[in-house]
């Protein structure tokens, strides 16, 4: 292990956080390869410490977005239900699958998060197509949040079967991988369900660490969470999310978005050099 | 509690740093499943039966993939 002491790991994990929350990702996606390339430390333990952080920066922000009434409740315990069940598929993978596969897997959801971020996030409009009358269960699902120029803006749920499937996928990646798994559930609320921006995104965070819980949990019991490790990870992106989230007042958020293509990018490459060096036994 | 739930979790709670450590991370994991178990009560005391069943088997999830994932690792 290279960097380890307490404060090391403090700092890297203020450091990612910053800059997941700064474009509104979850810090897993940077926590987990800084862990393994720069700290040293064991992929799976990274993996346990940054389900961990998860849970830590969702349940931090939930009750301010619970507050603006932009979280849909309904619609995110109905999504639930796909997110635990995809994450405890993963923690039934995770045992199996070998370290170098689990490099590489990050390696891809890097290049994607990487490609996503660099085409941006669009609105994909509030109406939907289908009938009201066959939509059915779903419009329990419809809401209204409010807007700051337009007062309540009423918004429809649509395609659900299409965003379950989706949300099964997002919650076998976090608990294969550690991460919120934002790389999914951002399309699938917002190409899939056709979700406001500022909707789904606060519907994720709230769900993000019901998902990460839903592993997080075996893996504690397994020992596959390190106190020493996961402890000073959870307090430094805690920190580090709320030092992202100011950072973006006094950067400008193209320059901003360009720099993290280009971390995301070398932290891909990074991690599927490792998984070459350990399938090759290097 | 804490100590009820340490216990029955095979850890050891003196008043020490890692085990300290441990308990919280702990309960900050349980902590989701206590805001679904809310949940789960708040629809219900709404009358809203069908979203109160929702909660319980997400709960349920929860509590089967840790159960169920222990052995798996």
């Amino acid at each position: 292990m290279l960097a380890t002491s307490v404060p090391a790991l403090f700092c890297i994990s203020v450091g990612a956080s910053a800059l997941g929350s700064a474009l509104g990702m979850a810090s897993g996606i940077f926590i987990v390869p800084l862990l393994t390339i720069v700290a040293g430390v064991n992929v799976r333990l990274a993996i346990g410490a940054s389900l961990v952080s998860v849970i830590a920066c969702s349940c931090g922000s939930a009750a301010a977005f619970l507050k603006q009434r932009l979280t849909n409740v309904r619609l995110a315990i109905v999504l639930e239900t796909a997110t635990t069940f995809g994450a405890g598929s993963g923690v039934m993978l995770s045992g199996l699958v070998p370290a170098p596969v689990l490099y590489a897997i990050f390696s891809a959801v890097l290049f994607v998060s990487a490609w996503q971020m660099l085409t941006g996030r669009q609105e994909s409009g509030v109406a939907g197509g289908g009938a009201d009358a066959a939509r059915g269960w779903a419009r329990r699902l419809d809401a209204v949040y409010p807007d700051r120029d337009c007062g309540d803006l009423a918004y429809r749920v649509d395609r659900l079967p299409l965003g379950l499937g989706l949300m099964y996928a997002a919650g076998l990646l976090s608990a294969l991988l550690g991460i919120g798994s934002g790389v999914l559930k951002i399309p699938a609320m917002d190409a899939a369900l056709r979700l406001p921006i500022k909707v789904s995104s606060a519907t994720s965070n709230f769900m993000i660490g019901v998902t990460a819980a839903a592993s997080a949990g075996a893996y504690f019991l397994r020992g596959a969470i390190a106190p020493e490790i996961a402890g000073p990870v959870a307090l430094g992106s805690v920190v580090g999310a709320l030092l992202g989230a100011r950072l973006l007042a006094f950067v400008a958020p193209g320059k901003l978005r360009l720099a993290f293509v280009v971390i995301l990018v070398v932290l891909a490459v990074e991690m599927a050099l490792a998984a070459l060096r350990l399938h090759a036994g290097l | 509690m804490i100590g009820m739930l340490a216990a029955t979790l095979g850890l050891s709670l003196r008043w020490g740093g890692p085990s300290l450590v441990s308990t919280g991370i702990m309960l900050l994991i349980g902590l989701p499943a206590v805001r679904v178990a809310t949940m789960a009560v708040w629809f219900a005391l709404n009358g809203d039966r069908d979203f109160a069943l929702i909660a319980a088997g997400v709960l349920a999830i929860i509590v089967g993939s840790t159960l169920l994932g222990i052995g798996a690792g």
